[in-house]
């Protein structure tokens, strides 16, 4: 094994589901290193929980391989299901018990030894902010509460490979904000594997983001590269008076005007020559009334959509 | 792992009230039955001690009363069963199962041998009616043994058939009911053949038949082994199904 292997937490290879006719997950071979935090992307139905089941060991794939910490899923599995903790769509939660026994018992069933439990419980608690709530039955607790029960579940062992599923459906706000502080925190000793439909929390927590859309991994980057297929291409401009279409052509960097609506402009770019000063220029010195002009940035979810309506056309 | 899954699900069942409604009803019903029984042999003396070769008080009170035994564990059985896997699906907690560094097979026996843990509780309680005849009459403690055992496979063999029940399902109810009659099918199985006296094949499929023949006495290794037989395909038919889920989603 080579440095570079060791660092590999996970690694999923050509991964398929069918269910009898159909296909949840065509083929999907993603990695993860240690201490990473990889996003997945994806409509309802595009086959994220499927494969976060197949990662964990819930469902067997069809076909393709996959390797926790160097242990085969399907061939090894209790060995590979000693490194991960989950937390499924629906938090799997037993209703009557209290946080405290349902910590306890979950920390078991992961192999923690009884004299290890009751302090890792409590540091547990305490990270996802469930410390007054030990001895209340999880049944009666409201959903935000629950969710973090799930989270903590999935934490209390400290597993090398961490992967939750929607963690921050159902928290207001603030909630939402302390869990992804909490992610980001994991992810500095731990991998962490994060299904959401939030486009934000993408751009909050992760280092890598996978776009999976009918069972296929669609785009799989940097948050970077998400970012750069986000940047300004357009420049928006506004006028109050018309502007003569060939001069505004002739200045260096302009690509294309289309109008887009009375005296509103939409301007193609060439990023390596950028017009925008240039244009102001023009349209003052004209005394065309400029009155806007923005870069056109687009936005996560045009990105998402985009990339994820290109495949439905192929 | 087993024992895990086995003290959390003992614990379940013992934190729930359904669980002491059941052993307290059951109890309540036998020591009802007992007590009649005992009646009707102390109005009977008289004529019992005049005839020779007169069955006592092991035929006439305890076998009679762990006659009735069948009927109530057939109910109550299913009751607590009908649970132990149906709700981990319909409380999504499967999947935390299905995805802890332990095999099926130890979820399953975990669970089997919770139940089998509860009701060795209910057993006591009627071994102990059972033998407390004793302080007053003279027991042929060897029968009693034979059909006390005779009970406990049956346990064995309905909880699993139970717990085989409630994989199939996510509704508790249907498996409780799925349960209470196919127990109830394999121990009629033969009636028709009993009805018109004649021995048939059918009676080797028969619970009641082999449940009879223990509690005659006659420990013969046919009907230890049917119980024991049926208890172990049903726990396999259990961690099967279970398997196959994982592949088939």
């Amino acid at each position: 094994m080579t440095t570079l292997d060791k660092q590999i937490l996970v690694s999923v290879d050509a991964v398929g589901k069918h269910y009898g006719e159909l296909t949840a997950v065509h083929e999907v071979s993603f990695y993860l290193k240690k201490g990473e935090v990889l996003g997945f992307l994806g409509a309802n139905g595009a086959g994220k929980s499927t494969t976060m089941n197949m990662l964990c060991g819930v469902l067997a794939p069809t076909r393709g391989t996959i390797t926790v910490a160097g242990y085969d899923v399907v061939k090894d599995p209790i060995n590979a299901k000693r490194q991960l903790g989950y937390l499924p769509e629906q938090p799997p939660l037993y209703p009557d018990l209290t946080v405290d026994e349902y910590l306890d018992y979950c920390a078991g069933l992961r192999g923690m030894t009884k004299a290890q439990r009751s302090q890792r419980i409590n540091e547990t608690k305490q990270r996802c902010g469930l410390s007054e709530v030990g001895r209340r039955i999880i049944g009666q607790l409201s959903k935000g509460y629950q969710q973090r029960v799930g989270i903590a579940q999935a934490i209390v062992h400290l597993p090398a490979l961490i992967v939750l599923d929607e963690p921050t459906v159902g928290l207001d706000p603030v909630q939402v904000r302390a869990i992804r502080t909490l992610i980001r925190e994991l992810a500095q000793d731990h991998g962490v594997i994060l299904s959401t439909h939030i486009l934000p929390e993408v751009e909050a927590v992760c280092d890598r983001v996978q776009i999976l859309n009918h069972g296929r991994i669609v785009f799989a980057d940097d948050i970077a590269a998400l970012s750069a297929k986000m940047a300004a291409k357009n420049l928006l401009l506004s006028l109050r008076q018309a502007p003569d279409h060939a001069a505004l052509l002739a200045i260096p960097g302009v690509l294309a005007i289309k109008e887009i609506g009375d005296l509103r402009f939409l301007i193609d770019i060439d990023e390596s020559n950028h017009p925008v000063e240039r244009v102001a220029e023009y349209a003052v010195s004209q005394g065309l009334g400029l009155y806007e002009l923005s870069p056109q940035q687009m936005d996560l979810e045009q990105v998402f959509v985009d990339i994820t309506t290109d495949e439905v056309k192929l | 792992m087993i024992l895990h899954v086995l003290r959390q699900e003992l614990r379940n069942l013992f934190l729930s009230p359904l669980a002491w409604v059941v052993l307290a009803l059951v109890q309540l019903l036998l020591a009802y039955i007992f007590l009649l029984n005992i009646d009707a042999f102390i109005a009977q003396q008289d004529e019992l001690a005049l005839a020779t070769e007169s069955p006592g008080a092991t035929v006439l009170v305890v076998l009679k009363t762990l006659g009735n035994v069948p009927t109530m564990l057939m109910v109550v059985i299913p009751l607590i069963t009908m649970r132990l896997l149906s709700d981990e699906k319909r409380l999504h907690t499967w999947i935390l199962l299905s995805s802890s560094p332990i095999s099926i097979r130890a979820i399953v026996l975990g669970k089997y041998f919770s139940v089998l843990v509860f009701f060795a509780v209910t057993w006591l309680l009627v071994c102990l009616m059972a033998v407390s005849l004793g302080l007053g009459t003279q027991l042929d403690l060897g029968h009693i043994a034979a059909a006390l055992m005779a009970i406990f496979l049956l346990i064995a063999a309905i909880a699993a058939i139970g717990l085989y029940m409630s994989s199939l399902t996510v509704h508790s109810a249907i498996a409780a009911i799925a349960t209470f009659a196919l127990v109830l099918l394999l121990w009629i199985v033969d009636s028709g053949a009993s009805l018109s006296g004649e021995a048939s094949s059918l009676n080797h499929f028969s619970m009641s038949f082999h449940y009879q023949s223990l509690l005659g006495g006659l420990v013969d290794i046919a009907s230890v082994s049917y119980f024991l037989l049926i208890a172990s395909a049903f726990l396999i038919l259990t961690i099967r199904h279970l398997h196959r889920e994982r592949i088939d989603g």
